[in-house]
């Protein structure tokens, strides 16, 4: 139930996320959108003020308002670079019909203004010259040269060319004609340059009124116009589109900060619960540990006990031996007793009779009292020795499992040493040979005993374990060798055990004192045994445990306890040869 | 006619309101203007008296345009046939380009190009940077090519610095920027006809005076006119006279109709700037006129329809030689 609510929660939780995710997106989409419209509405409104511009600019030159074309240029090159030359990506948003529609009118009426702009220049000019040739026209009518009439005819041909009005341009032909007329006959012709003047003021003076006409012809700010109002809506569109994405977002992010505080409260309360739970498996693993340790110590026990059930089963055999021959030979001695005690009384009363001494004789010899008297005495020191023996496993076994105190107490490292090699002796008896080379100086080392010799007991049996595998593989082999050997170092009591077994592969060595690390078969190990000689050597005495081995070398442990009673415990000796592989099971 | 005038009237007003409304023109960002009060009842402008463009990037573009081995052959600059100190162009009829090439068409000065509306005779460029790939590309010039500009670059290693601390990309494109800066930022001002212009009446000869009358009185400025007296427009060479009798018609040599194909573009160019004139010689798209008065002279005749007198002439040209600024160095 928790489950399933749990998870629905976390889906709660992903589902808001991703729809914030998607409103966000598309609030940031629309705002994109928003901003370039806005952008794009600044470019219209920009354009179609160009378009009047160039309206305005058209008629102010025309009417030579404006003489210069810059700013009619310039009005035109900023449409042109807005509608003109570029395909005006600014307006991709807009319908592409409307948009070339758009973009054809500005072009053609950008080439209609320079066309404008050449033709009335020309235009200007002639009229500029007929106004001179009007001057000289009216100073010939006042001079009287010629008909006043045809001077005021001539006159007025002229002021209607320079004011220049297409609607006119009939009359005025018939006028020029009527000048023709009359000046061809009476002499002096009309110039060939005034004729030309008039003809192209005729011609081009038309030209000019179409192409303003055509400037301010509405159709481009029209279409302007509309393509605005298009523009107006979808930006309406956007802004509407926004507001409901914006809207979303603010739902949906309400939604996800509950969902998360939500998930947080619950986080914060099943974190307390996690608190718990662990303190309890550490509290568990904390047992189990102990446990562990205690398991291992009394498994090792129980491998000993069969060893040392067989150490006693020897001596005490042939002490019984021996007992059970003294039994017999006291229960002889007693017969033989018996019959001197017949004879003392025999004696007292008067001569020995001779069947009595025959018989005494006969006994004696029966019981074979030479032997009897002789063999008693090496009976005893037999059973003697024997009950030695069992005596002394008996007190390393008491000293072995003498249970361990909390504190460290000055210890006799050697006896305890000693009684832990007793102990294994029928673990090792068979396969090796051990040697002990004890430092005479190292005093009474403070150590946790019991411990310690768990220690010791652990590399011992592993070592003797590790020479029988290889003995096992092997037909006929010559006991190995284990050495036990102290040094007081300075600060430190150094205990190396050392075999010349099989060696640990070197990819493993790194992790011999793991716990749970065995490279025996399933269930023949613990795995235990080097990790807790390691949590007994360093953790609990601060002291130090190596492992130097080289596969087919044998291998070799130190043990490095602080002992202040030396002197005060000092660095670390360096390790001898640790690279000298040749040099492990005769550590020197 | 009262009806006409009373329109006219009107229409003015009006216009005037809305010219007095619509923004100033454009590109005066960068320019500082020589005079407090321009005259607007004038058809021609005092030209600005400095820019405000990048340094560092005008002097790159400085660079590049000098730069022969921006050519194929490593023969050929900008400057070769844009001398800055010979009034922007190179004094022959035709240019001379990358292995004795020779061009059909007379070479632009490249000063004060910052006032001109198109670019090239035909006006086929729009912008400065849009010219720049012409004179690169064009066999007869400098017949180079993008990908030879851009391992020059990156092989020259004060080109990279430079382009390293304006922060801009060895592309193309800032090569193009860099040159148009440069060239916008050649303005030529203090001409006696400018500080004539800008209140100063003893700055212009009497005759320069008097020719810049016959300028206006004769119709000069309808088409030479704007900041740049030119520049602004295109007009037909020979208004009133068939030019291809005495001018080529080849294609190529026919202005606008090059580009527009339409009849009535025929013959069609840009107008020049008069500026720096008298340094430009020859005259016209194809150098045919060798002096200013022949130039002046053919004007008369071509574009105004007049066989202006000697006197004329002479009051035009020294008008002309008014124009002459202070060159950049
Ligand atoms: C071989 C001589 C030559 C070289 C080199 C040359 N130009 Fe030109 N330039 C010309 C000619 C000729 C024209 C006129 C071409 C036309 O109008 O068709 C011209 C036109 C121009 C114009 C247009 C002027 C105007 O009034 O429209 C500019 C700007 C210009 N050149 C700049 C440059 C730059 C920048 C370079 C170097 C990248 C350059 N030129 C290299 C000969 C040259
Ligand atoms: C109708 C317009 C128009 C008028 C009026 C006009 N010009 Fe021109 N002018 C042009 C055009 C167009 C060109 C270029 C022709 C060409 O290069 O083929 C030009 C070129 C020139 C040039 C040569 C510039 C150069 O760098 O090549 C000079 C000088 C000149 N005009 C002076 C004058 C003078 C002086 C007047 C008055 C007498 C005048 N113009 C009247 C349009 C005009």
């Amino acid at each position: 139930m928790r489950r399933a609510l749990r998870s629905f929660s976390s889906w709660v939780l992903a589902l808001t996320a991703s729809a914030v995710i998607v409103a966000g997106l598309a609030v940031v989409h629309g705002q994109r959108e928003y901003t370039q419209s806005l952008q794009e509405r600044d470019r219209l409104v920009r354009v179609r003020s160009l378009a009047t511009d160039i309206t305005h600019l058209t008629l102010a030159a025309r009417l030579g308002i404006e003489p210069s074309y810059d700013r009619l240029t310039h009005a035109t090159l900023e449409l042109g670079d807005l509608l003109g030359e570029s395909d005006a990506g600014w307006l991709g948003a807009m319908p592409s019909p409307r948009r070339s529609a758009l973009m054809e009118l500005a072009k053609s009426r950008i080439e209609v203004v320079e066309r404008f702009k050449r033709e009335l220049a020309v235009v200007r000019n002639s009229q500029r010259y007929l106004t001179e040739a009007l001057a000289g026209a009216r100073l010939e009518a006042r001079g009287g040269a010629g008909s006043a009439e045809l001077a005021s005819v001539h006159a007025d041909v002229l002021e209607n060319l320079v004011n220049f009005d297409v609607r006119r341009r009939d009359l005025i032909l018939d006028r020029v004609r009527e000048l023709r007329a009359h000046f061809d006959p009476s002499g002096r012709p009309l110039s060939a340059s005034y004729l030309t003047h008039v003809a192209f003021v005729l011609e081009h003076g038309a030209l000019v009124g179409e192409l303003v006409d055509e400037i301010c012809d509405p159709a481009l700010a029209l279409a302007i116009d509309s393509l605005r109002t298009a523009h107006e809506q979808r930006r309406e569109a956007i802004v509407a589109t926004l507001g409901r994405w914006q809207i979303g977002l603010v739902l949906v992010s309400t939604l996800l900060i509950a969902t998360l505080v939500h998930a947080s409260l619950a986080l914060r309360r099943s974190a307390v619960e996690m608190t718990r739970i662990n303190h309890g498996l550490e509290e568990t693993v904390r047992r189990r540990s102990a446990e562990l340790a205690q398991a291992q110590k009394l498994k090792s026990i129980g491998v000993l006990a069969s060893g040392i059930a067989h150490e006693i089963n020897t001596p005490s055999q042939y002490v019984g031996d021996n007992l059970a021959f003294l039994r017999s030979a006291v229960d002889d001695l007693g017969r033989i007793l018996k019959s001197y005690d017949a004879l003392r009384l025999a004696a007292e009363k008067g001569p020995i009779p001779s069947e009595l001494l025959s018989e005494i004789r006969a006994t004696e010899k029966e019981l074979d009292l030479e032997y009897l008297v002789d063999g008693m005495p090496h009976a005893c020191a037999s059973a003697i020795e024997g009950m030695a023996r069992i005596s002394k496993i008996v007190r390393a076994m008491k000293e072995f499992s003498h249970p361990g105190s909390e504190d460290k107490k000055p210890t006799d490292i050697h006896r305890a040493i000693e009684s832990t090699i007793t102990v294994a002796q029928n673990e090792w008896k068979y396969v090796a040979d051990l040697v002990t080379e004890f430092d005479e100086d190292l005093g009474m080392v403070p150590c946790l005993a019991a411990e310690l010799n768990q220690v010791v007991l652990n590399i011992i049996v592993n070592a003797a374990q590790a020479l029988a595998e290889m003995k096992a593989g092997q037909d006929e082999n010559p006991k190995g060798r284990i050495v036990v050997r102290t040094v007081a170092e300075e600060g430190w009591a150094l205990i190396s055990i050392s075999d010349d077994g099989p060696g640990i592969p070197a990819e493993v060595q790194s992790r011999v004192f793991d716990p749970f690390f065995t490279t025996k078969a399933v269930g023949a190990g613990t795995g235990q045994g080097l990790a807790i000689a390691h949590a007994v050597v360093v953790d609990k005495h601060g002291g130090t445990l190596e492992m130097e081995s080289e596969a087919g070398h044998g291998t070799t442990f130190r043990i490095r306890l602080p002992n202040p009673g030396t002197r005060a415990a000092g660095p670390v000796p360096a390790v001898a040869g640790v690279s000298d592989g040749a040099n492990a099971g005769h550590d020197r | 006619m009262t009806r006409l005038l009373f329109a006219s009237i009107a229409c003015a007003v009006l216009v005037f309101q809305a010219i007095a409304d619509s923004a100033a023109g454009a590109s005066s960002d960068s320019f500082v203007s020589a005079c407090a009060e321009p005259d607007r009842s004038l058809a021609v402008r005092a030209i600005p008296g400095r820019h405000k463009f990048d340094p560092g990037l005008v002097a790159l573009g400085r660079k590049l345009f000098h730069d022969p081995r921006l050519s194929r052959d490593g023969t050929i600059a900008c400057a070769s046939c844009h001398v800055l100190a010979q009034g922007g162009d190179d004094g022959r009829p035709t240019s001379i380009g990358v292995g004795g090439a020779s061009g059909s068409v007379n070479a632009p000065s490249v000063l004060n190009r910052a006032f001109d509306f198109r670019y090239f005779w035909n006006g086929r460029a729009a912008t400065l940077e849009d010219q720049v790939s012409g004179p690169l590309e064009h066999p007869k010039e400098m017949a180079s090519n993008w990908e030879h500009v851009e391992s020059l670059l990156a092989r020259d290693s004060d080109y990279v610095a430079r382009f390293e601390s304006l922060g801009i990309p060895r592309s193309p494109e800032s090569v193009r920027t860099a040159i148009a800066t440069f060239e916008r930022s050649l303005i030529t001002p203090d001409a006696p006809f400018d500080r004539y212009l800008c209140g100063d009446e003893k700055a212009l000869p009497h005759e320069a005076r008097a020719g810049w009358e016959r300028f206006r009185s004769l119709g000069c400025v309808s088409c030479h006119q704007g900041v740049n007296l030119g520049g602004n427009m295109y007009e037909r060479f020979g208004v009133f006279v068939d030019p291809s009798a005495n001018h080529s018609s080849e294609p190529g040599m026919l202005g606008r109709f090059d580009v527009t194909g339409r009849p009535e573009d025929r013959f069609v160019f840009k107008v020049p700037s008069l500026r720096n004139v008298e340094l430009t010689a020859p005259y016209f798209h194809d150098g045919s006129a060798a002096t200013l008065e022949e130039a002046v002279h053919t004007m008369g005749l071509y574009q105004l329809g007049r066989d202006l007198a000697e006197d004329d002439v002479a009051l035009l040209v020294s008008f002309l030689r008014s124009l002459t600024g202070r060159l950049p160095e």
